[in-house]
């Protein structure tokens, strides 16, 4: 029981402190015993006298390594937007806060869970009251959440024989977009008749002529139509056509007849992928996916939306019927409408059946590859 | 300097420092001294200030030998050392230190990689722990401390330009360039006092934990190499003349510390300290008549009582003497007459009836022991006694006479015709001694037939054998029994560490009489010779250095359990000293807050009302107290810091710089609002002047910490302005 405690609390008081010993500082310590058995058997103090040296060194080692890291504020830069597979970067912005010391032989590492990735920064020399920006290159396999946990900073100063640890609990998430890969040529294709075929006009930022109407508070002068408002002798402002303005809705199924990740994966990357596609072309775009609906919308913020809706979703196993809900229902309403409507299939589900009869393509994912 | 050249440097001054503790125990070979000196000297080159290279190449370089003819070269080392351990030296120290200088040389001319450095500071430290083994001399102290400051530059400088050199091999070359906190620069004044400031730490940090580990050596396999001192006068048998040889040697052979003493001894005390006594003259040497020895053992309080505690003289003080004796090559004790009581690290004394202690064996290395002696003085009834009778045994054993001429006896009667009692004819036989006849250590190589007649008649110039053999042969020709006595004058006294040091110069003869109820005293008829004049100076720093030396023995050599106790002991003493005095602090509040309650009872009782007002006076003071406290705490500094309130005295300086070229700051104008003044005035200072305001601004208003490069910017800011108008002046 009282073993317990002081492991306990061992381990409490290590919580942000670690220490080890290095290869060389495994040699010393051995040279160390050496000497200090040699003083016990002979009892001669200039003996003692290089024990106490070398017990010094050591115990200098601590409190210097233990003052390398001390007073050292560290924030964590990470990417705005962030994809899987795709190489961004990430950053520390290290500084030192002590009034005189520098600090040396600095590494900063993150922590994951209980695992330290290694960013490669390593700092030689910080003066005092000086500040850096280290960045890396960030890499991340999978979309989601993203979570870092710590930061490790690691030295070996003074005297490379000890690797000291000091662990700060800065917790950060990045939610990690889906994948984007290239659409094949065939597709894309199919993709560029469909939207010819559909054209609505509508009002919104272009320049053909879509209608004029009467000024309004608040309405820019530079729109004003100022030889209609001569003859008319009241302000008249002019309305632009948007260009392209069309509609698309994107519809990925989350019901999954039994649990297949790479399939779902492949699945989700290439709605992410259509939907940077449609972005591109001008589209509005309508995201349904399972349940969740995210209406139609343009500009980059919705697209974030959209990557943030695909990055965190997960295929459901237990509700194969959800795919079969309002917003499925509604898919050919919105054909009909003029809408582009595309379903991708994760795989075969009998219950999509209906749906897709009515959506303007069907595009499954062998096609992505 | 580069870090590089800095490594290199610091690692040959730490083998240096290794191969200087070696040389300097004489245990080295001249061959092997001269080789190891020149590649010390070699490993330098590489930074020598007239290589324009920089790459530190080894000296290694310069003999283009190979990898495998080195490790050739290693194998014979090897080989040499077990030829020199097994046939020559037959030993493994001296031949585990020629080994070692062989390495040093070896490791030295080829230092490239880094287990090249690792095995060079291993072999230094191991040089370093094979002198400890040689030596207890002084100059291990000054070594040492090189060595530890060598060990922290190296280390450090070590470990970072292997951070750099990994850091290197990660990152491209335009990368490091690029960015400081990757460069190898540390090098600057702040990064040498820094580390002269851990070198420090690190020496005291060695001090404390010295003192502090605990002394549970046993010393089994402590082997004793150190020189023994030659010494003379003090065995069995003590021919006349033979202590001359050493009236001229400097040699320190003990220091002695009197504690209870702040002032050296008077010259009326007399003091000598006393070594062997003898008995027999046969007419040429001095005899201890085999007498019975006993042994002393060490009584519960870790004394070892010599003389019983009747026979010390009540009402007279002992003198306490802690000696540190050198490894002379006798095993008598020595200590102030008559040493009653000693404590010292050895298991027992032998104590003959001659006065005499000595340890069972001869010492091999130089030890410390405290002895208390009583000097005794012939007592009133005894010096105006007409005649004394002395006791049969005493009588036979010290009025032995050698075949003397009777010129003696008449020479004896006519200098005590005028004394009527023994002490008187004594006294007058030591005053003719010192008055007659001249001190002088030059008393020709050819031994006479009756040395004492020839000093007495002939020569009529001696030393103190002479004037001590002449005095007991005379004494006793009277009927009174004397014996000689060796030992050493006190010597010198250093005032700086408040301790006498005896030098083999200070060995002396002299005479014990004795009296029946006094016993035996003592009597010196040498005369006092004036020491030889020397410089002050060198006096001086000899006996500083000759103190700092019996510091070190004290404290570091002979420093051991039984001086850890001692220190824990005084630490617990001055614990319970500081315990008492707070539990008197704390009594004397008790004391007062109980007399104040008195007295607030007593007002209580005069006064109803104003108790409640004076606590609501108090109260309020207090609580007004507690506002202006904390209102100054809360005021922010106008000037926190040091570079902040140098940023203020800068623009200071910037005005009064401006104000000679009258551009003067009106009283109501913003600092920003005269920096448009003084760059539309003068163009050429405008550049200057708006960042120096910008700095000051930040400073003095915004309450911002200045980087030392701003600092530096500011500065230079101020030269560039005092410049531009030294130009505008010309």
């Amino acid at each position: 029981m009282r073993f317990e405690k002081i492991r306990e609390f061992f381990r409490w008081f290590y919580r942000y402190r670690s220490i080890r010993l290095t290869p060389d500082g495994a040699r010393f310590v051995l040279l160390t015993l050496a000497i200090g058995v040699a003083a016990i058997n002979t009892g001669n103090n200039l003996l003692y006298l290089l024990l106490a040296m070398m017990l010094s060194l050591i115990v200098m080692s601590g409190l210097l390594s233990e003052q390398c890291l001390r007073q050292l504020e560290i924030q964590r830069r990470l990417p705005l937007e962030a994809f899987a597979n795709r190489p961004t970067s990430g950053g520390f912005s290290i500084a030192n806060r002590k009034p005189r010391l520098p600090t040396f032989s600095l590494r900063v590492m993150d922590v994951i869970g209980s695992t330290a990735i290694d960013r490669g920064i390593h700092l030689l020399h910080l003066p005092p009251q000086a500040v850096t920006i280290q960045s890396y290159p960030l890499l991340i396999p999978h979309r989601g959440r993203y979570r870092l946990d710590g930061i490790k900073l690691l030295t070996k100063f003074p005297f490379g024989l000890f690797l000291k640890a000091a662990n700060l609990p800065l917790k950060d998430e990045l939610v990690v977009y889906p994948e984007i890969r290239p659409l094949p040529e065939s597709l894309v294709h199919d993709l560029t008749a469909l939207g010819h075929e559909q054209s609505v006009s509508r009002r919104g930022p272009g320049v053909a002529l879509y209608n004029l109407r009467g000024y309004r508070a608040g309405d820019e002068s530079r729109a004003i139509h100022w030889k209609t408002s001569a003859r008319q002798a009241r302000l008249m402002v002019k309305e632009t056509e948007a260009e392209d303005q069309r509609h698309v809705t994107l519809a990925l199924p989350t019901a999954m007849p039994h649990a297949d990740d790479a399939t779902f994966e492949k699945a989700v990357s290439l709605t992410a992928s259509l939907a940077a596609f449609f972005y591109e072309q001008g589209y509005a775009i309508c995201l349904i996916l399972g349940a969740t609906v995210i209406p139609h919308d343009s500009g980059q913020a919705h697209l974030h939306r959209l990557f943030h809706a695909l990055a965190l979703c997960r295929p459901d196993l237990t509700s194969p019927s959800a795919a079969l809900s309002d917003p499925w229902l509604a898919l050919g309403e919105r054909t009909e409408q003029g809408d582009l409507t595309l379903l991708v299939l994760p795989c075969e589900d009998p219950q999509l059946a209906r749906v897709r009869a009515q959506v303007s393509r069907v595009v499954r994912i062998s096609e992505s590859s | 300097m580069k870090p590089n050249h800095a490594l290199q440097l610091s690692s040959t001054v730490l083998a240096a420092s290794g191969f200087t503790a070696l040389a300097l125990t004489g245990e080295l070979p001249v061959a092997l001294l001269l080789a190891g000196a020149a590649a010390l000297l070699a490993s330098l080159t590489p930074i020598a200030p007239w290589k324009d290279s920089d790459e530190s190449a080894s000296a290694g370089a310069l003999l283009r030998l190979s990898r495998p003819i080195w490790n050739i070269l290693l194998v014979m080392a090897l080989a040499g050392f077990l030829v020199d351990w097994w046939w020559v030296s037959m030993d493994l120290l001296p031949a585990g230190i020629h080994f070692l200088i062989l390495l040093m040389i070896i490791k030295l001319v080829r230092l490239q990689e880094r287990k090249d450095f690792l095995h060079l500071y291993a072999i230094s430290l191991l040089q370093l722990l094979s002198a400890a083994a040689l030596t207890t001399e002084l100059w291990y102290a000054a070594v040492f401390v090189v060595f530890l400051l060598a060990t922290i530059w190296t280390l450090l400088l070590y470990h970072l330009r292997n951070e750099a050199e990994d850091l290197a091999a990660a990152l491209p070359a335009s990368e490091i360039a690029a960015d400081p906190v990757h460069g190898p620069g540390p090098l600057t004044s702040r990064f040498f006092w820094t580390t002269n400031r851990i070198a420090v730490g690190a020496f005291c940090l060695t001090l404390a934990i010295f003192f502090l580990t605990p002394r549970i050596g046993t010393g089994f396999f402590n082997k004793h190499r150190g020189e023994q001192i030659r010494t003379t006068g003090f065995s069995e048998q003590v021919d006349l003349g033979t202590m001359g040889a050493i009236k001229l040697d400097q040699t320190v052979v003990m220091r002695v510390e009197l504690p209870e003493r702040s002032e050296p001894l008077s010259a009326a005390e007399r003091v000598y300290f006393r070594g062997a006594a003898f008995d027999v003259y046969n007419g040429r040497s001095w005899i201890k008549s085999p007498a019975s020895r006993r042994l002393v053992g060490r009584t519960a309080d870790g004394l070892f009582k010599i003389a019983p505690e009747q026979t010390s003289h009540e009402g007279q003080a002992g003198l306490r003497q802690d000696i540190l004796i050198e490894a002379l090559d006798t095993t008598t004790l020595f200590g102030a007459s008559f040493i009653q009581s000693i404590k010292g690290a050895f298991d027992f004394l032998r104590a003959d009836e001659l006065g005499a202690l000595s340890l069972p064996y001869i010492p091999m290395t130089r030890f410390h022991y405290t002895a208390w002696s009583f000097p005794v003085q012939v007592r009133d009834e005894e010096r105006t006694a007409q005649t004394v009778s002395y006791p049969q045994e005493i009588a036979d054993q010290y009025l032995q006479l050698p075949d003397l001429s009777p010129r003696v006896d008449v020479l004896t009667r006519q200098v005590t015709a005028q004394a009527p009692t023994p002490y008187e004819r004594i006294v007058a036989v030591e005053g003719h001694l010192r008055s007659a006849y001249q001190y002088s250590l030059d008393v020709g190589t050819a031994a006479p037939v009756n040395p004492v007649e020839e000093f007495l008649f002939t020569r009529k110039t001696g030393y103190c054998e002479h004037y001590a053999t002449a005095m007991v042969m005379m004494v006793r020709t009277l009927g009174i029994p004397a014996r000689l006595v060796t030992g050493f004058l006190p010597g010198e006294w250093n005032g700086f560490g408040r301790y006498y040091t005896i030098r083999q110069r200070d060995a002396h003869a002299w005479v014990e009489v004795y009296f029946p109820r006094s016993g035996w005293v003592t009597f010196d008829p040498t005369p006092s010779v004036p020491a030889a004049a020397s410089s002050q100076l060198w006096v001086g720093a000899g006996r500083v250095i000759d103190s700092i030396r019996l510091k070190w023995d004290r404290f570091i050599i002979q420093y051991s359990l039984r001086d850890q106790i001692k220190m824990a002991q005084g630490m617990r003493e001055q614990g319970e000293k500081v315990r008492g005095r707070a539990l008197g602090l704390v009594s004397t509040f008790h004391r007062w807050a109980a007399s104040l309650q008195s007295w607030l009872r007593h007002l209580t009782l005069s006064s109803e009302k104003l108790l409640p007002v004076g606590l609501a006076g108090g109260l309020l003071l207090l609580l007004l107290v507690i506002a202006w406290t904390w209102s100054q705490r809360r005021r922010p500094s106008m000037f926190p810091t040091l570079r902040q309130a140098t940023a203020v005295r800068l623009y200071s300086r910037m005005l009064q710089l401006l104000a000679t070229r009258g551009i003067v700051k009106a009283p109501g104008a913003t600092a920003i609002e005269f920096a448009g003044l003084v760059t539309r005035d003068w163009a050429d200072a405008g550049r200057y002047v708006a960042p120096l305001t910008d700095l000051y601004c930040r400073v003095r208003f915004g309450q911002a910490p200045l980087s030392p490069e701003e600092l530096q910017q500011a500065e230079a800011l101020l030269c560039g302005l005092r410049n531009a108008g030294s130009q505008g002046n010309s």
